[in-house]
């Protein structure tokens, strides 16, 4: 008997073969962001937040390998210990929005009727405020942190999850095998969960990996504006809006790096996500 | 076989209905549907009208007709998936009428009638391996082991002539008749005592198509199965089913056994659709403009 | 007149020792293993194969086109010129004027938002038609497939029809250019059987009329053999077999075909179908030996250690290695 399709190799560098370089260039570099974060306190030369009046806005050397903020702390350090609640927020963010947006395409496309009419009005109303406005909006009801602008962004990015999730969602329930899935016997939920959501999920993936970017700027935006992340504590947003000053000193390096760190690590997961959508589509 | 409400032409020698035991019965159905045209308009239409016919417990019934002719509406009726508007479906003693309401009801309807679907890579699950999804039947529809589960899908993948390697495979691996066979083993898992076959063949090669036709029919002489099988196709109908009907624009316009009515037909639609199919030495003709 | 112009051409398509091959990790995949093909000028030639048998892509090669990246070899002619080596305005005008490609599914290949008069007339005009000409060439056309009111067809969308129709006015617009070759890739495939029956007559009559040469790809070799005057029977990327269609089911000497008509239910009776073991295979899959060594029934040790050519024996060509010895093998009683 013939077989068609191949059978996929088991080992790392084959399936970074397979991959292409550039991607798994990409994967490696953000997981060593991702690892740094993790363990900040190892890898950080300095605390991110001892001052030092003595030695502010310096710049590049050896033992300040970006320099220093106005303060004299370390940017270095600042960067690492930042990059902490600057990439949760995002991954809040986006497990939020993908979770809800999924959540309700699907019951939407299972259940029809006017559930679905309903649904469809609701993620409209989403998506008519900006995203900006309203966690600048739940910085007045919550006050000022992290909180309320990631639950806030959590549901003003739900209709795009949702968006994505429900065209394919449509396209695989009615495909034959949901309906044998029915005939046999097995209920809404059981059939969504075990047989629609995991062949949606590359799709959801994608759109997961491209919201994160616009969630980390949408973020940033709120800490930079001063109604995030408060100081002392660092956050790639906050560090650009305190580098101000530095900057105006003829130091650029303390606003710099907290933007070009945003800048890179947004075009990376960008790309990655470029990457993984075109990987869906071609399962498709 | 019963004869329906309409004139038949010849008559046939119909077996005692009393002493028949029908797996399915169907008394005049029709389905209904009701439209809005490009006029926004209320209007309707009648993809089954009045059809009534029924098939002996392990027997085999045949339904041709050509699109539009309402015979996949008829098999989704048969299975539950749409309800008729008016007359009634009886499957084993039961009432269909439209889906089984609760879980109860789903689980005693999927062991009575199960359907095999015309594309073979779209009635499974691409995800899932062949030795999951039938696991994955068996485990809803009974009480067993996994090691009485491993048993029954190894006995399951044997009857439609596939075999342990293909346990650990996915569908996308598989050819087209390994698909099919695949869907007609989870059919069978539930031992349904009726199946419904909406052109399960008509999208397999040639050369294939011979292969589960055979299967098929070694099947239904083993297990206590009956058939209802749709097709466009004569050739596989005459091959496959022992009684046929003819369906043209939602009505049943001629039945009988199979062989009797394609060989001799009666209805001037049906010699029409005879004298289409391509056979030896047959040539095209041209029946007039459009 | 034309057919007589035509008939003194050379062949009108003329295909030697086509491969294609796709590049692969592993090492380039074959798509055709070698195909070699003739249709004479005005002659009508059915091409029947099973799945991955190449037979599509060999049309697709005869319009030069390829699937991407694809490594071809050998000759593909149209009326004494390589088709290979076109390319720029020569391949546009080849492509649009003198060979007309009909498709299985004919409503994803005609533009919805468009006319069926415009579409039609599209390749008139690009050849310098003038309009009102062009009209009413297309409305006679629509006559010519049985469409009435042609005239109001002319202003009817393709979402207006049925397939049948549609298919119908596919043929009207190929025939339109007045190509000298179609290639007509399971255009009834889609189509219920007595509208098969239509289009496939008025397919006929239209290239009979024109003196067009026909290749017409199906995977029913009963209708390949009403329709047409010859038939090559493919699989796994090469011809193993091509006969004239009238002698399909007395002179057919490649096991493949006659396992083919074989495995076919009959209309008129049950009985056990003769089942060739086994799944077709594509050109990849195939190994050193003939392509049908492993399903064969009459296979000795010879088919698979080496593949047989096509070679001319009696009436037909056939690539078999006891081509000599099938005409006793066969029991061609058993095939009507």
């Amino acid at each position: 008997m013939s077989t068609i399709g191949r059978v996929y190799p088991p080992s790392v560098f084959a399936r970074a073969r397979r991959f292409g370089w550039a991607t798994t260039a990409l994967v490696v570099i953000l997981g060593l962001i991702v690892l740094a974060a993790i363990f900040a306190p190892l890898v950080a030369p300095d605390s991110p937040t001892a001052t030092n009046i003595l030695d502010t806005s310096a710049g590049p050397s050896i033992s300040h390998l970006l320099g220093t903020d106005s303060l004299g702390r370390d940017i270095l350090s600042r960067l690492i210990y930042g990059s902490r609640l600057s990439l949760l927020g995002p991954v809040i963010v986006v497990l939020l929005s993908s979770v809800i947006g999924t959540a309700l395409s699907v019951s939407s496309v299972w259940i029809g009727g006017w559930y679905s009419v309903l649904i469809g009005r609701i993620l409209d109303l989403l998506f008519s405020v900006p995203s900006l406005l309203i966690a600048i909006l739940a910085v007045a009801f919550v006050g000022p942190g992290l909180t309320g602008p990631v639950i806030a962004l959590g549901l003003a990015y739900t209709p795009y999850a949702a968006r994505v999730v429900q065209s394919v969602a449509i396209r695989e329930r009615n495909l034959a095998y949901i309906e044998s899935g029915e005939l046999i016997g097995f209920g809404g939920w059981s059939i969504c969960t075990r047989h629609l959501i995991p062949n949606v999920m590359p799709m959801i993936r994608a759109q997961a990996t491209i919201s994160f970017g616009s969630a980390l700027l949408d973020l940033a935006a709120v800490s930079f504006l001063g109604l995030g992340v408060q100081p002392p504590s660092a956050a790639w947003g906050l560090m650009v809006s305190e580098g101000e000053a530095a900057l105006l000193n003829g130091q650029p390096a303390a606003a710099l790096a907290p933007v070009i760190t945003i800048l890179v690590v947004v075009v990376m997961v960008n790309l990655l996500g470029d990457q993984v959508d075109k990987r869906s589509k071609r399962a498709l | 076989m019963r004869a329906g409400p309409e004139a038949d032409g010849r008559a046939e020698s119909v077996p005692s209905p009393a002493k028949v035991d029908a797996i399915v019965d169907v008394n005049s159905v029709s389905r209904v549907y009701r439209l809005r045209d490009a006029g926004r308009r209320n209007t309707s239409f009648t993809a089954v009208d009045d059809v009534s016919f029924s098939v002996s417990r392990g027997g085999s019934l045949g339904i041709v007709g050509e699109s539009g002719s309402g015979k996949t509406t008829l098999a989704r009726m048969i299975v539950g998936l749409e309800h008729p508007t008016t007359g009634s479906i009886v499957v084993d003693g039961v009432r269909v009428d439209g889906r089984a309401r609760t879980r109860a009801a789903r689980r005693a309807r999927g062991r009575t009638v199960q359907m095999v679907y015309q594309d073979p890579y779209s009635s499974l699950d691409p995800r899932q391996t062949v030795g999951d999804s039938l696991d994955e039947v068996l485990r809803f529809c009974f009480k067993l082991s996994s090691g009485a589960r491993r048993a029954r899908t190894s006995e399951l993948l044997e009857q439609v002539g596939l075999s342990q390697i293909h346990l650990a495979l996915r569908p996308n691996v598989l050819s087209g008749g390994q698909q099919q066979r695949v869907a007609i083993a989870r059919a069978l898992a539930c031992t349904p005592s009726l199946l419904v076959l909406d052109e399960a063949v008509s999208a397999l090669d040639v050369s294939v198509q011979g292969q589960v036709l055979n299967l098929l029919a070694d099947m239904r002489s083993e297990l206590d199965v009956s058939y209802v099988f749709i097709s466009h196709d004569l050739a596989v109908v005459q091959q496959i089913s022992d009684e046929i009907i003819v369906m043209h624009n939602g009505k049943v316009v001629e039945r009988g056994r199979t062989e009797q009515v394609l060989n001799k037909p009666n209805d001037e639609y049906t010699k029409r659709l005879i004298a289409a199919v391509p056979t030896v030495g047959w040539k095209p003709h041209r029946h007039g403009v459009a | 007149m034309r057919v007589a112009e035509r008939a003194m051409r050379v062949a009108e398509l003329d295909i030697q020792d086509l491969k294609i091959s796709l590049p692969r990790v592993d090492g380039p995949r074959p798509i055709l293993a070698g195909v070699t093909l003739s249709i004479a000028a005005g002659e009508a030639v059915g091409l029947v194969g099973e799945s991955g048998s190449g037979k599509s892509t060999t049309a697709r090669a005869v319009m030069r086109l390829f699937p991407p990246k694809a490594t071809v070899s050998g000759t593909v002619d149209v009326a004494g010129r390589s088709v290979l080596a076109l390319s720029g305005q020569a391949l546009r005008e080849f492509r649009g004027h003198e060979v007309g490609m009909i498709y299985q599914d004919p409503r994803s290949r005609i533009n919805p938002l468009r006319r069926i008069g415009d579409f039609i007339t599209e390749g008139m005009r690009d050849q310098g038609v003038p309009r009102g000409d062009a009209s009413q060439r297309a409305i006679s056309l629509l006559e010519s497939v049985s469409l009435t009111n042609a005239a109001h067809r002319m202003n009817q969308y393709p979402g207006e029809l049925s397939g049948g129709l549609l298919q119908r006015v596919m043929i009207a617009s190929v025939l339109a250019t007045e190509p000298g070759l179609i290639l007509a890739d399971e255009p009834t495939s889609a189509l219920d059987v007595t509208t098969q029956e239509e289009v496939v007559a008025i397919l006929g009559d239209a290239c009979r009329e024109r003196g067009m040469s026909l290749l017409f790809i199906t995977h029913d070799l009963d209708l390949a053999a009403a329709i047409t005057d010859r038939i090559a029977v493919m699989s796994a990327g090469l011809v193993l077999e091509v006969l004239p269609s009238a002698l399909l089911h007395s002179e057919l000497r490649h096991p493949y075909t006659a396992a083919l008509l074989l495995s076919r239910p009959s209309l008129h009776a049950r009985r056990r179908i003769e089942a060739i073991p086994g799944a077709p295979i594509a050109a990849y899959e195939s190994g050193t030996g003939c392509v049908f060594a492993s399903r064969c029934p009459f296979a000795i040790d010879v088919c698979s250690e080496s593949r047989p050519v096509l070679r001319k024996i009696g009436v037909s060509q056939v690539a078999c290695h006891r081509a000599e010895e099938m005409g006793g093998l066969i029991d061609y009683g058993a095939l009507a």
